[in-house]
């Protein structure tokens, strides 16, 4: 144990003096001011109509713009087919109309992340075709995924989980793999193990350092722009587990590369990989599910639910799951990998 | 203290050996040079000793510990002086010693007292980016006796030092030996060797060729050698005389009785003839 805080005091000290802690601040403040003064707080997008509606309802809507509507939409013939359509395409609004009592009963179907904004927009749009006939005022809104709703979240603040990610997650897998490879063309991994320290002792330092600075990065971006409100407990333990596995995936790519030019490649192709949910989560409407089985996708989702959705943890828990097995994953491989980091030293 | 039998080691595990059956002991108290030429398998030999490469055939007792069924316990009982100036340059040189000690399980030296027998007592608080090439040596030769080692590695320890500094070093080794430390020297330079080591291995090709002390190479493997100077139509001219030769013997005498030399000394072979004489290769 000894021996381990010696390790973690000397990473400190490498780091702190490699500005690495500064450089992590520096990025949390820049993102923090990103999110404050430059992303609006109110964003708009277009949407798709997929509708459908009943035989009774259209002979209600003779006498209206529906009509026109119905040319303007993408009109399918039943309520199944909107849902298949929608499916395929993420960036689209849902509408089956049929007869309820002698009136048009409207159903809005949604993908789930639209916010209340938005579905009162199409609401009131769906009103205007449908001119002064009589609706049956408990429309429904029916949401296709359950759990994507970005209801109530300034859009400014919903940027929140995207500069943990990146922090907690791709530097901390990059700044991890620096330091290894730094220690191999230093030579000083060599020095290392002909002292009784374990290999896997200093990598347990290393990841311990980045896990520190996780939380660091992670409290002054949430503190400076939420402040104390959502469930921080929840945040930091899914800061806490993102950290601890890229930080051992980097660790992995750093004990299979012999330098630090070898390991540029591998590390740059993965942090891309990993960045790429970054399009998912800020235009919903491009969520193909090969993005969507990303770690980094389900920690941001998990980190918003956390941060901002008191009513729910269904996405949290899936996140929670998602970074525990992948912590053990790339922990387990980090020591079976370990006594590579040696040997290409 | 170490005892290496019927060593090998392969990098390609295809029989194509980097070291090949080489066995050698060496006693407590004893410094013993492990001499070749660069590619020759000394380094090889000395990182399987230290745990850097795996023991693939072969066996070695340190200290009589197996180091096939070693813990990590052993090390520290072992230091290791590396060519390499393998230090954390963002660490002072106390910080660096610190750190080191940090990491053994038994009694340490005191850091500044290590770095002041080196010459780096002034600059212990400075970062190791900042030191010079021969101060990043010591520092490192330094550090290999944190633990004050029963049985020190040293790999070319007095490299790019200047000569005061490298008597220095060459007086600490010495000091260490006197005191019962075991010393495996590694180096191509054989003026060292001759200067510190009780016996010295030769490897070439990664093989062992022979093993013995300076002396009995040189009475062995050495030719008794006069050299002196003339000077002949301006132009200062050098001859050597073998004095086993009787032709080179009578031509020496001749100009010794006419007084036709300017300077005249006795010379033995080197140890580095002697390699060249044994393997054939210069050690470069």
């Amino acid at each position: 144990m000894a021996r381990i805080i010696s390790l973690i005091k000397r990473e400190f000290k490498i780091t702190i003096r490699n500005y690495y802690l500064f450089i992590i601040l520096a990025v949390a403040l820049i993102l923090v001011a990103v999110i404050r003064f430059v992303i609006p707080a109110e964003m708009n997008f277009e949407k798709t109509l997929f509708l459908t509606s009943s035989p009774q309802a259209e002979k209600l809507l003779s006498d209206t713009n529906y009509n026109v509507m119905k040319e303007n939409g993408n009109f399918l013939q039943n309520r199944e087919d909107i849902v298949v359509a929608m499916e395929d395409d993420y960036n689209s609004i849902g509408l089956a109309l049929s007869e309820k009592n002698g009136e048009v009963h409207i159903e809005l179907i949604t993908q789930g992340y639209e916010n209340e904004e938005i579905i009162n927009l199409a609401i009131v749009d769906i009103q205007y075709y449908l001119g002064n006939i009589n609706v049956s005022d408990d429309y429904d809104v029916n949401v296709l995924f359950e759990g994507t709703s970005l209801a109530e979240v300034p859009d400014n603040l919903s940027v929140v989980p995207l500069p943990i990610m990146l922090e907690s997650a791709l530097m901390g897998l990059f700044l991890i793999a620096v330091m290894l490879t730094l220690e191999k063309d230093h030579k000083t991994i060599k020095a290392y193990v002909t002292t009784p320290g374990r290999v896997h002792e200093m990598l347990i330092a290393k990841v311990i350092t980045m896990l520190f600075y996780a939380f660091i990065s992670a409290s002054v971006i949430v503190g400076l722009t939420i402040g104390l409100k959502g469930n921080w407990a929840q945040m930091l333990i899914l800061v806490g587990l993102t950290s601890l596995w890229s930080s051992s995936l980097g660790i992995v790519i750093a004990n299979m590369c012999k330098s630090l030019t070898s390991a540029m490649m591998p590390l740059v192709i993965v942090s891309l990989v990993l960045a790429a949910p970054v399009m998912s989560y800020f235009a919903p409407m491009f969520a193909p599910n090969y993005l969507r089985a990303l770690p980094t996708y389900s920690l941001m989702l998990g980190l918003r639910e956390a941060l901002f959705i008191e009513s729910s943890n269904a996405l949290f828990i899936q996140a929670l799951n998602y970074s525990l097995v992948l912590t053990v994953i790339f922990m387990l491989l980090m020591v079976i990998t370990s006594k590579y980091a040696v040997k290409n030293s | 203290m170490i005892k290496v039998s019927n060593l090998y080691h392969s990098y390609t595990k295809d029989g194509n050996y980097a070291v090949k059956d080489v066995s050698f002991e060496v006693q407590k108290g004893e410094i013993f040079g492990f001499l070749g030429p660069s590619g020759a398998g000394k380094s090889t030999t000395q990182n399987i000793l230290i745990g850097l490469l795996a023991l693939q055939k072969g066996s070695i007792l340190i200290d009589n510990v197996d180091i096939a069924k070693t813990k990590k316990e052993l090390f520290n009982r072992i230091g290791v002086s590396f060519e390499h100036p393998n230090v954390y340059k963002k660490l002072t040189g106390v910080e660096n010693l610190q750190f080191h000690a940090d990491m053994y399980s038994v009694k340490t030296e005191d850091p500044m007292k290590l770095l002041e027998m080196v010459g780096l007592g002034e600059a212990s608080n400075k970062r190791a980016e900042g030191y010079s090439k021969g101060m990043l040596q010591r520092l490192v030769f330094a550090r290999s006796m944190i633990n004050n080692p029963k049985i020190w590695f040293l790999d070319e320890p007095t490299s790019g030092l200047d000569p005061g500094t490298a008597a220095t070093i060459k007086d600490i080794i010495k000091d260490k030996k006197n005191n019962g430390t075991t010393i495996f020297l590694t180096t191509h330079n054989m003026q060292i060797a001759d200067e510190l080591c009780d016996r010295v291995a030769f490897i070439n090709e990664g093989e062992i060729n022979l093993i013995d002390s300076p002396r009995n190479l040189k009475l062995q493997y050495g030719e008794k050698l006069i050299k002196i100077t003339q000077r002949i139509d301006e132009q200062v001219v050098e001859k050597r005389f073998s004095l086993l030769s009787e032709e080179e013997k009578r031509e020496l005498k001749d100009i010794l009785d006419k007084d036709l030399f300017e300077t005249m000394h006795s010379q033995e072979a080197t140890l580095e003839e002697i390699f060249i004489k044994v393997t054939g290769r210069r050690l470069i």
